[in-house]
């Protein structure tokens, strides 16, 4: 073999072979699993997570995801049968407590969500997509300075936990509650939002808004 | 860590305890064999005192994130091992790297599935350490088929593919890839996977009585971190199977071990390589009296990632010395090469 073959051999494939193999990968992903990604619907969707949740009936995430997937078709009855038997489970899964609240909602029994999931919150007080949930329950239960202190709560619950779309989502839900009544408030949770999601073009608007109503820089 | 096996000659004493050690019976025993146990006993004394999610975040970043730094301080620190990889070690991350950071910039989900190289570091790195044990002990292998390694990848494949916990991960993970995995392939797989393992337990173990039979050798300590490894990874992910607590135990004891052995191999290379072969760092982090140094390292590097925690530079940045982990540690560690038979 020849001084550049050899070169080529020993040096240069160990170093491309594996950057290369990502850059397939990636490709893959991209030209080959994007389109599938796209096509998959909702029902089938249920239905893959059907058979998943049977086959593993005390793994709360299994039948979670199964949950999910009929809250997003609204067929609540059997969503709701889902959510309870995740939380049956695994009494701890906090989305669980929150979509269960959500599908005895849009099942007529709206106290009763909101009852489970301030006992749910009650036990798990450091539970941020509870507090963002109840937040948006008390605002729709005319209780607005209760429902922003709660969104507050769970952007910062949510910032302990570094998990930023959740703290964006609290502040950003916050700031809407405040802009109202205190622009100077709604300016602060804008950029605790947009501190939490660079970029969010939701909390920039905000943003704008507060700067406009407060005359805050 | 993948060891060659000295040949042991019939009837040779076997070597004291001591010497069948890596580091001495009482390091192996709580960094080494002993470390599943106490990694199932830290992270369920940890959830008794803190939320799940908190123990799984800590463990996830000042463990599994910081064990990235010994893999960087042999790589780069190590003025030998950097010189026999340089070209390697240079342009690779300056490959890598931008490749992830494209990556995550397109949200390509493919990315999720490096947990699957994750995972087999894991079983190469307890197999490793079994060869070890063996070559310590003066153990010969003789056959043609590698009976050690298939018995570690089977029952691990059994192991997994028994769990709730992985099986709905591997589920999950491949169904938001856009491949919906039919329910029935992972049931004939756990079938499978246990038959194979059942079939390959049985013939190491003939394979070991017949060497105990001959009087050759046989690790003993290797055996009882196999039992102790095996026997946590099935209690993490069949028995306990919590979305929160079983990769935490797994990964605890992972990298306990990882740091504990890079740390003795580099401390007993500081004290004994000539001075060429030592670069500043081995000198100064890798004396007894600076471990703190080498302990901080790792918990700053954890740290950083924690405040960084969800930010994309920082999550590229541990992606990419995650995959170069795995990566470099499939050549920084080739327990083959003399200079193992020196320090180890």
């Amino acid at each position: 073999m020849s001084g550049g073959g050899r070169i080529w051999r020993e040096r240069w494939v160990p170093v491309l072979a594996f950057p290369g193999l990502l850059v397939v990968l990636l490709l893959a992903d991209q030209l080959w699993l994007a389109p599938r990604r796209a096509t998959i619907t909702w029902p089938e969707a249920a239905a893959f997570w059907k058979d998943q949740a049977d086959r593993r009936p005390h793994y709360g995430t299994s039948q979670l995801r199964l949950a999910v997937a009929y809250a997003t078709l609204q067929r609540w009855q059997e969503a709701l049968d889902a959510y309870d038997r995740a939380l049956q489970a695994d009494p701890h899964l906090e989305e669980a407590a929150s979509g269960r609240a959500t599908a005895l909602s849009e099942l007529g029994r709206a106290e009763e969500g909101r009852q489970s999931l301030e006992d749910f919150y009650r036990d798990h007080p450091l539970c941020a997509v509870c507090a963002l949930s109840l937040a948006m329950w008390d605002d729709s239960f005319g209780e607005p300075e209760r429902a922003l202190s709660r969104a507050e709560a769970a952007g910062r619950l949510a910032a302990a936990r570094s998990e930023r779309t959740l703290e964006h989502d609290g502040w950003l839900v916050a700031a809407q509650l405040a802009l109202p009544r205190d622009p100077a408030r709604a300016l602060a949770d804008a950029k605790r939002a947009l501190a939490a999601v660079p970029g969010s073009p939701g909390a920039a608007q905000l943003l704008a808004e507060a700067r406009a109503r407060s005359g805050g820089p | 860590m993948v060891a060659s096996s000295r040949v042991g000659a019939v009837g040779e004493p076997p070597p004291a305890l001591s010497a069948r050690c890596i580091v001495s019976p009482a390091f192996d025993g709580i960094f080494f064999i002993g470390s599943p146990l106490l990694a199932v006993a830290v992270v369920l004394g940890a959830v008794q005192l803190l939320p799940a999610w908190t123990v799984k975040s800590y463990v996830l970043t000042y463990m599994a994130v910081g064990h990235h730094v010994p893999t960087f301080l042999r790589a780069y620190g190590d003025r030998d091992e950097f010189d026999r990889n340089r070209f390697r070690l240079i342009a690779i991350p300056l490959l890598v790297l931008p490749v992830l950071a494209a990556a995550y910039w397109i949200d390509a989900r493919i990315i999720a599935l490096i947990f699957v190289w994750d995972q087999f570091h894991f079983v190469r790195q307890n197999y490793g350490m079994m060869r070890i044990y063996d070559a310590k002990a003066g153990a010969r292998t003789n056959t043609r088929i590698n009976l050690e390694q298939w018995l570690c990848f089977s029952a691990f494949v059994a192991i997994v593919s028994h769990s709730d916990f992985y099986t709905h991960v591997y589920a999950e993970t491949f169904f938001d890839l856009g491949v919906a995995i039919p329910g029935w392939v992972g049931t004939a797989l756990g079938d499978a996977s246990i038959a194979l393992a059942l079939g390959i337990s049985v013939l190491y173990v003939a394979q070991h009585a017949s060497r105990l039979a001959r009087g050759e050798p046989v690790s003993l300590p290797k055996l009882v971190l196999f039992t102790t490894t095996y026997g946590c990874w099935y209690y993490a992910y069949v028995v306990l199977s919590d979305p929160f607590l079983s990769y935490p135990i797994s990964s605890f004891f992972h990298c306990l071990q990882y740091d504990a052995f890079a740390w003795s191999y580099s401390h007993n290379k500081a004290r004994g390589a000539p001075e060429a072969e030592r670069g500043a760092v081995i000198r100064y982090l890798y004396q007894g009296r600076h471990v703190w140094a080498y302990v901080l390292a790792i918990f700053a590097y954890g740290a950083f990632s924690m405040l960084g925690h969800g930010l994309y530079p920082i999550l590229v940045l541990n992606s990419t010395t995650g995959v170069l982990h795995y990566y470099y540690d499939a050549f920084i560690w080739k327990v083959r090469r003399p200079e193992f038979t020196r320090y180890l």
